[in-house]
């Protein structure tokens, strides 16, 4: 009230003290958002290219992983259950782009059954795909030895592909790897487990 | 004696922007579960079986779905009494029954393996709640009021699709 007094500018200062407790409150909520997409994206375990978080789906997930799980993976399953890994970039450490064609190419996990499927940079599923969402360990062509690889956008083809929707504006997309009841080898090392690789070719 | 006066007001702004920080973090998963729970209250009303067509780029509830699952849900809501939820395991492929609480916790889950019945018979309460158990049914404790539950099929190749759909309609939620 004194230091009111003495300057004179009543309105002025308490505006001035309004907008810097608006600025704290966005600094707080902008930083939450970034620390919880960060957590979710590169943070817990990588292997390779791929990354996951032996918490997902369990009560003993921190804050910032529980509300990086509710923006990009709610109802996940716990790691004994299900295994969920992320790529989001490709071998180079380069962003992953539907305007390139990529070649994931590895090994059956060792795993009761599994998935590769790919997402927009809005979570869900590539609109302009024809079906051809993902591949999985029914159906995925192999090798004799359990050895496959899957080309990622670019033109369609038959065989192991999977759309990023086709022509159009080059958008970010991950791909998800989803081992259901993976053997405990896995579970116990997730930073170990082989992977597969993801490799780019070429780029419209 | 101005300076003083705006440290003052700085060291507020710091208070805030950590507050700020801390309840984000907290409700965000609150908030989004909150919103999917609803979302999936309004297809059929709470503790009501919803059986959602395979995932593709038009399912836009839920974030990053399978297409090569067959999901059955359902929004319970055990703030009125305990809520009984049957369901049929398929032969050979993978299956799960998983639920989930408000803050997004799973806090049960079970798979085809698990099962030797053939099915499963669960009565969801909440916590300190007196259930009358119907006989075979097994009690499970929510830690919150609302939440989903969930039941997960792989289909594996489309061949299935028909019977592993038959089976997904005997999963059933209602009150007890």
């Amino acid at each position: 009230m004194a230091a009111r007094q003495r300057n004179g500018k009543p309105v002025r200062r308490a505006l001035g003290v309004i907008a810097l407790l608006l600025c704290a409150l966005l600094v707080g909520v902008v930083t939450a958002v970034l620390g919880v997409r960060n957590r979710f994206a590169s943070g817990g375990v990588r292997s390779g290219v791929w990354a996951t978080n032996a918490h997902i789906g369990s009560s003993g997930a921190g804050p910032y992983l529980r509300a990086g799980v509710a923006l990009g993976g709610l109802l996940a399953l716990n790691a004994g259950e299900t295994v969920y890994y992320t790529a989001t970039t490709d071998e180079s450490g380069a962003s992953l782009g539907t305007s390139c064609e990529y070649r994931v190419e590895g090994r059956e996990p060792d795993t009761r059954w599994w998935s590769i499927t790919a997402y927009g940079d809005d979570h869900f599923l590539i609109p302009g795909s024809n079906g051809r969402y993902s591949v999985d360990g029914t159906t995925v062509e192999k090798g004799a030895d359990g050895s496959f690889v899957v080309r990622v956008g670019g033109a369609p083809r038959a065989g192991n592909w999977i759309s990023t929707g086709g022509a159009g504006a080059s958008r970010p997309f991950s791909l998800t790897l989803r081992l259901y009841n993976p053997d405990p080898s896995i579970v116990g090392d997730l930073a170990g487990a082989p992977l597969p690789r993801i490799v780019r070719e070429a780029c419209s | 004696m101005r300076g003083a006066g705006w440290g003052r007001w700085l060291l507020l702004a710091v208070v805030v922007a950590a507050v700020a920080h801390v309840l984000t973090v907290w409700l965000l998963p609150r908030a989004v579960m909150r919103v999917a729970t609803n979302r999936l209250a309004e297809l059929a009303g709470f503790n009501h079986a919803v059986y959602p067509p395979r995932a593709d780029e038009r399912a836009r509830a839920i974030v990053r779905p399978s297409p090569d699952l067959l999901y059955a849900s359902c929004a319970f809501d055990v703030a009125s009494g305990p809520v009984r939820i049957r369901a049929v395991v398929p032969q050979d492929t993978y299956w799960s029954l998983s639920m989930f609480a408000a803050n997004t916790d799973n806090f049960f889950v079970v798979n085809d393996r698990a099962v030797t019945a053939g099915a499963v018979d669960l009565v969801l309460a909440a916590s300190g709640t007196k259930v009358d158990l119907p006989p075979g049914a097994t009690l499970v404790e929510a830690p919150s009021a609302r939440g989903i539950v969930l039941t997960r099929a792989v289909v594996a190749g489309t061949d299935r699709l028909a019977e592993l759909d038959e089976v997904r309609r005997r999963f059933t939620c209602a009150p007890l």
